[in-house]
């Protein structure tokens, strides 16, 4: 009994340990407590006041500026920039402004629904045409990176406790326990590990209805490369004022008008 | 013996979860069956049939390959094969499947082929090394015969429908051939000699039906497979005589662009002999007879691009379309079949029907899918509509751009509208007509008006996430030795020991006498200490301790001095429950 209650008190005590550094590293990255703005809930506010009376450049105005500022959910800025676009008759803009919405939240029915519609408006395919390729896509897709992560955390502290239980116990049952949760483990490692492949892109989306041209050098004079399609989303690799440099995933690159394009994901 | 248990286990622990994750691979394992491009290898001869001297080509084609080399020719006696020269590379490019273009390369060997002497000859197999792999060539026949007489006595021509055709565009090939009436009982023998049947690279050949109201006949086709020939009626006059006419008809559809040479190809006719014993029956040519059709060859172009339709889907032919549909009499919703077929010269399995939901006039309908039947004369699709208001009067007509290699042109094939009538759902509405029914349209989800404040997502980071992962079966194995240094803690003996305390309290629970409780406490230290429980018969029970924690064990031989009395000198009772368990747990900490 006493050697059992040492092991159990060794175990805690790592636990504890882990603990510790995780709740150390997520202060140091100021996991804890959002900070809020005033500022951002008035710009957010006034772009709803303004979208209700229907002046929609100020509704636009508004909400990019509640964006800027930060302190309101992003998801909820950018269903509404795309509501604002397809009322000012731009349903491409709009399905860039959904996609990136969708892209924060990506269970937000309301928010794909309205992307859907505007995709349609736009006279484009579905995003979601209910294939194996698009369903396997949005199931990989369907938790944030943070969302992911913690579930890779739950699921490996639940390996952890199943693991202790082998080694102290040993027995079948510990072992079925143990590698049943390895395998919930790998499976939860597939949606971090696209998010987290995703972590360092900038992806832009087509939003000129004819496409965007793309030029050699960052001037209109120069010489035209190619014409990426709209609604393509490319990747940003530079970018200078008023221009945007982006490969397509057929590796054309060339640079393009910041006009033309949307950012999917903003500064996170 | 006991790593060798624990494999086992292992393989047992981890068999159902790899179970399940085989079952999930298999459901999501994606469709596969991509339309390759494999490479090909052809050989055929420019003629079935030739005098001696007279020189001959054995053409090699090989198609969708990166690289390919002719191995050494074959020696065939009677005939002088070679020399092989280079190959000629020739790129291609085809479009008639949906409109989707694909390129192919196709290298050319023509190697010269002198007959020496008379006879039949056959040229085996040979080597092609394609992209590393060898392959071998069919193996090909060809007639060395001295004299081709009976250029007067037959006739044999070959005729395309058109000289010239789109990529896509399926032609036919009418082989129309006979001899002279007049010799009608000496012939009971024909023969197609047609090196190139079933070998010309970039045609498919199209299912061509024979006439059922003609008769029909077997001839041999290259003296080995059999073909199926009709009578025409009424028979041939030509020469100023009546001629015995047969015609057989092929349809083919070019998949790329270029020229397509069809080699000299003849009809063989005459007698054969018959000759029977009693143990076989032997055939044998008699007098034969030779009608040649000279080479041809079909030039297959490309689509033009002028005036070609954005939604153009690589229809091609002389086409023409029918709808019908059922029901006609529906109610808002509810579903019409929309038969549409198409029928004519053209390339009908390839093109890629019609989408109703991406045209703006079904926009009054929702399609909920199709499906297709597809033949060389024939394409059906029945599309599943549903009218989604009782305002919808018709179905609109559906087009199909079409390139039209007669006028060479593209026109829009379309169907008829057909007029339907569509019932309101009852109690769809509380308005009484059609007019006064409120219309509903789709419209974007509204805005947020109150957002939830924005949540820090920073995650921990990938590192401290993989770190924690590679700790977890590190700490594990770690553990996992430390603890197995004292022994494996699922052996028997090990599970018997941390069961015992919770076995003695059962059995105390039934004891009654004091040889029971006795027996419990003796099973109990037994378990604890790996002995026999009649180890323990007079046994101090601190013999089980460090000698530091000797004391703790006073009780519980107190304990057992006493049932031992009772048990073998008749003196006291049973024990308290109570009073043993707490002997037995004071032993236990100090180390039983």
């Amino acid at each position: 009994m006493h050697s059992f209650l040492h092991r159990l008190a060794l175990v805690a005590a790592l636990f504890a340990f882990l603990s510790f550094f995780a709740r150390a590293r997520a202060a140091d990255l100021g996991w804890q407590e959002p900070p809020s703005s005033g500022a951002a809930q008035d710009a957010f506010a006034a772009g709803v006041q303004s979208y209700r009376d229907g002046a929609w450049a100020d509704a636009r105005a508004n909400f990019l500026e509640a964006l800027a500022a930060g302190g309101v959910e992003r998801a909820s800025v950018l269903r509404n920039l795309g509501n604002v676009a397809y009322r000012e008759g731009k349903p491409l803009e709009a399905a860039g402004w959904f996609t990136a919405a969708v892209r924060e939240a990506p269970r937000d029915a309301e928010a794909w629904r309205n992307l859907e519609f505007a995709r349609r408006e736009a006279g484009l395919d579905p995003a979601d045409r209910g294939d194996l390729r698009d369903t396997a896509a949005r199931l990989a897709t369907m938790l944030r990176l943070d969302e992911a992560e913690r579930l890779v955390l739950a699921l490996l502290a639940l390996l952890a406790l199943a693991l202790v239980w082998e080694a102290l116990r040993g027995g079948l049952a510990s072992k079925i326990a143990a590698c049943s949760v390895a395998v919930l483990l790998a499976l939860a490692f597939v949606p971090y590990g696209v998010q987290s492949a995703a972590l360092g892109s900038r992806p832009h989306f087509v939003i000129q209805p004819e496409g965007a041209a793309l030029n050699s050098e960052p001037r209109d004079a120069a010489a035209l490369v190619g014409r990426l399609a709209p609604a393509s989303v490319v990747e940003q690799i530079d970018a200078l004022p008023g221009w945007v440099r982006v490969r397509s995933d057929a590796g054309l690159s060339g640079w393009s008008r910041e006009s033309s394009l949307l950012r999917l994901s903003h500064a996170r | 013996m006991n790593n060798e248990r624990n494999l086992g286990a292992w393989t047992r622990a981890l068999l159902a979860p790899l179970l399940v994750l085989v079952a999930l691979l298999a459901w999501a394992a994606p469709a596969a069956g991509q339309r390759g491009g494999e490479p090909q290898v052809r050989a055929y001869l420019s003629s079935g049939v030739v005098r001696p001297g007279e020189r001959a080509s054995l053409v090699v084609t090989v198609e969708n390959a990166n690289s390919a080399e002719l191995r050494a020719l074959p020696n065939v006696e009677g005939l002088r094969l070679g020399p092989s020269p280079d190959a000629t590379d020739v790129v291609q490019r085809f479009s008639p499947f949906g409109g989707r273009q694909e390129v192919t390369v196709t290298r050319t060997w023509v190697i010269p082929v002198t007959a020496t002497k008379a006879g039949d000859i056959t040229i085996p197999p040979f080597e092609v090394v394609v992209n590393g792999s060898t392959v071998r060539t069919p193996e090909l026949r060809l007639r060395v015969v001295a004299d081709l007489k009976g250029e007067e006595l037959g006739f044999f021509e070959i005729r395309a429908s058109s000289p010239k055709v789109v990529v896509g565009q399926p032609f036919s090939v009418v082989l129309e051939f006979g001899f002279d009436a007049a010799i009608q009982e000496r012939i009971n023998y024909g023969n197609l000699a047609l090196s190139w049947w079933g070998r010309l690279p970039g045609l498919l050949e199209n299912e061509t039906p024979l006439d059922p109201a003609a008769r029909s006949l077997e001839l041999f086709l290259n003296d080995r497979e059999r073909v199926n020939v009709v009578a025409v009626e009424p028979p041939r006059e030509m020469r100023g005589r009546r001629f015995v006419t047969l015609r057989a008809v092929r349809s083919y559809t070019p998949t790329r662009t270029g020229k397509i040479e069809f080699p000299v190809s003849f009809f063989e006719f005459g007698e054969v002999i018959e000759r029977r014993d009693f143990f076989r029956t032997e055939r044998q040519k008699g007098e034969t007879f030779f009608a040649r059709a000279p080479e041809f060859s079909i030039d297959v172009v490309p689509l033009p691009e002028a005036g070609k339709p954005v939604d153009f889907s690589g229809a091609i032919g002389t086409l023409a379309v029918s709808a019908s549909a059922q029901p006609r009499d529906v109610d808002a919703g509810e579903s019409i079949k929309l038969r549409v077929e198409w029928t004519g010269a053209g390339n009908l399995e390839f093109f890629t029907a019609p989408d109703p939901s991406r045209l703006e006039s079904f926009r009054d309908f929702r399609v909920y899918g199709k499906t297709e039947e597809k033949s060389f004369d024939r394409r059906v699709v029945v599309y599943d509509l549903a009218p989604l208001s009782s305002a919808v009067k018709a179905i609109p007509a559906l087009p199909l751009p079409v390139f039209e290699p007669q006028s060479e042109r593209y026109t829009t094939l379309s169907t008829a509208p057909i007029e339907i009538r569509v019932r309101a759902l009852e109690g769809a509405s509380g308005l009484a007509g059609d007019e006064a029914r409120e219309r509903f349209d789709e419209d974007l989800v509204d805005i947020v008006a109150r957002p939830a404040p924005q949540q820090d997502r920073t995650p921990l980071g990938a590192g401290w996430v993989l770190t924690l992962t590679a700790a977890a079966p590190l700490g594990w194995l770690a553990l996992r030795t430390a603890v197995r240094l004292n022994g494996a803690p699922d052996a028997p003996r090990e599970r018997a020991r941390r069961g015992a305390r919770r076995k003695l309290t059962k059995e105390l629970a039934k004891a009654r006498e004091p040889r029971e409780q006795l027996s419990a406490v003796q099973r109990f230290l037994a378990a604890r200490t790996g002995r026999t429980p009649q180890d323990w018969e007079g046994r101090q029970a601190r013999e089980a301790l460090v000698p530091s924690q000797a004391e703790r064990a006073r009780e519980l031989e107190a304990c057992v001095a006493e049932l031992e009395s009772a048990v073998w000198g008749g003196r006291g009772g049973a024990l308290k429950r109570e009073r043993l368990a707490a002997a037995v747990d004071e032993a236990m900490k100090g180390g039983l």
